[in-house]
């Protein structure tokens, strides 16, 4: 499995507005509906599921890197978006440290195999730091989803 | 160094077991940061050996390229002063069932 199998190019977002833990994810989960890959009608439930997720302990592995995930009966294939943040936002991270490259997950329900799969890729992914100053540099979405897409490991 | 005898076990205890994997989300994100932060605590070092590769128990971003799901096997090693102790705790957290709420 690749990350750019997964992470829908339109929704990604090289410069996040938000601030909070609940407006990146707002910004994360728009991107997708406004690309058409969710339903207006799913908007708030992702977002309410994947902020529900976070209240079990937050997705913020470490290392300014965040991986907010949920399964959602709205989707019926893996999809993703990457955002980053340039100033960093207070994602409640295991160590204490600002988050500023974000990559959600939306599952669909019935696939657990898939959804672990999704999170070690981009997990895999991420553990380069070469590849993360590069995405936090890019100043285009286009630049952003070319550096995931060509990325080989 | 296996040893479970006398003195020498209090400085050089290793414990290994294979662990079946039975929740049926597979071993995901929750149960990997509550692994890490109790194998944290322990002096131990904690190992864990998944499809032929060895992964630092201490270490999130090890663990989350662990993507082993249900009726897959974790091997766990543990080798340090406190490894009963830490043994007990992480075994149970790996074979652990919770209901999916992801």
């Amino acid at each position: 499995m690749r990350i750019s199998d997964f992470v829908v190019r339109d929704a990604v977002v090289s410069s996040l507005q938000s601030t909070d833990k609940e407006g990146v994810i707002r910004e994360l989960v728009s991107g997708l509906n406004h690309c058409g890959s969710i339903k207006d009608s799913d908007v708030e439930d992702i977002i309410r599921a994947v902020l529900k997720r976070e209240m079990l302990g937050s997705t913020g592995i470490g290392e300014g890197i965040a991986i907010p995930h949920t399964k959602h009966t709205g989707v019926d294939k893996l999809l993703g978006s990457v955002g980053v943040s340039q100033t960093g936002v207070n994602f409640g991270s295991r160590d204490g440290a600002p988050v500023f490259v974000f990559v959600l997950i939306i599952s669909p329900v019935d696939q657990p195999v898939v959804h672990l799969r999704a999170l070690e890729t981009v997990s895999r992914v991420l553990r380069d730091e070469k590849l993360v100053k590069s995405l936090r540099e890019a100043s285009t979405t286009g630049q952003l989803f070319d550096h995931l897409e060509q990325y080989v490991k | 160094m296996r040893t479970s005898n006398g003195v020498f076990a209090v400085v050089a205890t290793e414990i290994s077991k294979k662990v079946l994997i039975n929740n049926p989300s597979g071993f995901h994100m929750r149960p990997k940061a509550a692994f890490v932060e109790a194998a944290s605590k322990f002096d131990s070092d904690v190992k864990l050996v998944w499809s032929g590769q060895a992964f630092n128990g201490k270490s999130m971003f090890e663990l989350m390229l662990v993507a082993a799901p249900q009726g897959d096997e974790i091997e766990l090693f543990v080798q340090g002063s406190d490894a009963p102790e830490a043994f007990e705790h992480l075994e149970k957290i790996l074979a652990e069932v919770e209901p999916s709420q992801e």
